[in-house]
């Protein structure tokens, strides 16, 4: 059974990946390090900003790795600047 | 109250959102964006939000707030979209029985806001190039 998630990007990420979202397919019982995984393997960048970079899982921050269940929705939120 | 809005903030209508009887003093603070950045001159801004998300946030700092300084109201309002250099591009009020109380929680609000609700910069300068605030012109970090 794979677990199916939403990977949506924000601002400077987005512009990174060139689209606003994907859906990815992960080995169930994955955690938010497998999507990091594959980020990393699609664009470099998200490698080399890791640290600058957070994730959130269903609207909320997340700061250990988590256990992700199909129809999670996945943000990855670079430093933000509103104000 | 929160709310994200692409037209321009009317401050008399962020004050009616927080006025109330028991209050004695209401705190607006207003954000507007400047005309540079890193000594470069900026001439328009873009703000883009994860909207679901920045709103639970901004509901979850403005609770915070009041129950910490038992507020008689709370107003958060953030613009997206293109804002012009000068305009408020964020204005929170918060209404409570003293004016301590309004100053603190209206400073930790934005102070908050700007480090934890998921909302981005876009600056866009004279020369026509756009940068990130944030990430955009930083180097890597080196290991």
């Amino acid at each position: 059974m794979a677990v199916n998630v939403t990977v949506r990007f924000f601002a400077v990420a987005r512009e990174w990946m060139g689209t606003a979202s994907v859906e990815l397919s992960i080995p169930d019982g994955s955690t938010t390090e497998a999507v990091w995984d594959l980020l990393v393997q699609r664009e470099p960048k998200f490698s080399t900003w890791r640290d600058r970079l957070r994730l959130a899982v269903n609207n909320d921050y997340v700061s250990a790795p988590v256990a992700l269940r199909t129809g999670d929705e996945v943000a990855v939120i670079p430093p933000v600047s509103g104000g | 109250m929160v709310r994200l809005q692409r037209e321009a903030i009317e401050l008399d209508a962020v004050l009616r959102l927080v006025a109330s009887g028991s209050a004695g003093a209401i705190d607006i603070f207003v954000g507007t964006t400047r005309d540079n950045a890193d000594r470069r001159s900026v001439r328009s801004l873009e703000y883009e939000a994860h909207e679901a998300m920045a709103l639970k946030e901004m509901e979850r700092i403005t609770a915070e707030a009041d129950r910490r300084w038992k507020l008689t109201g709370v107003a958060v309002v953030h613009r997206t979209g293109r804002v012009l250099v000068g305009e408020a591009s964020v204005a929170i009020a918060v209404s409570a029985p003293h004016r301590a109380e309004a100053f603190e929680a209206c400073r930790f609000i934005i102070d908050t806001l700007k480090q934890t609700v998921p909302i981005w910069k876009k600056e866009e300068f004279a020369d026509g190039t756009t940068e990130w605030s944030g990430l955009g012109s930083a180097n890597p970090p080196s290991h």
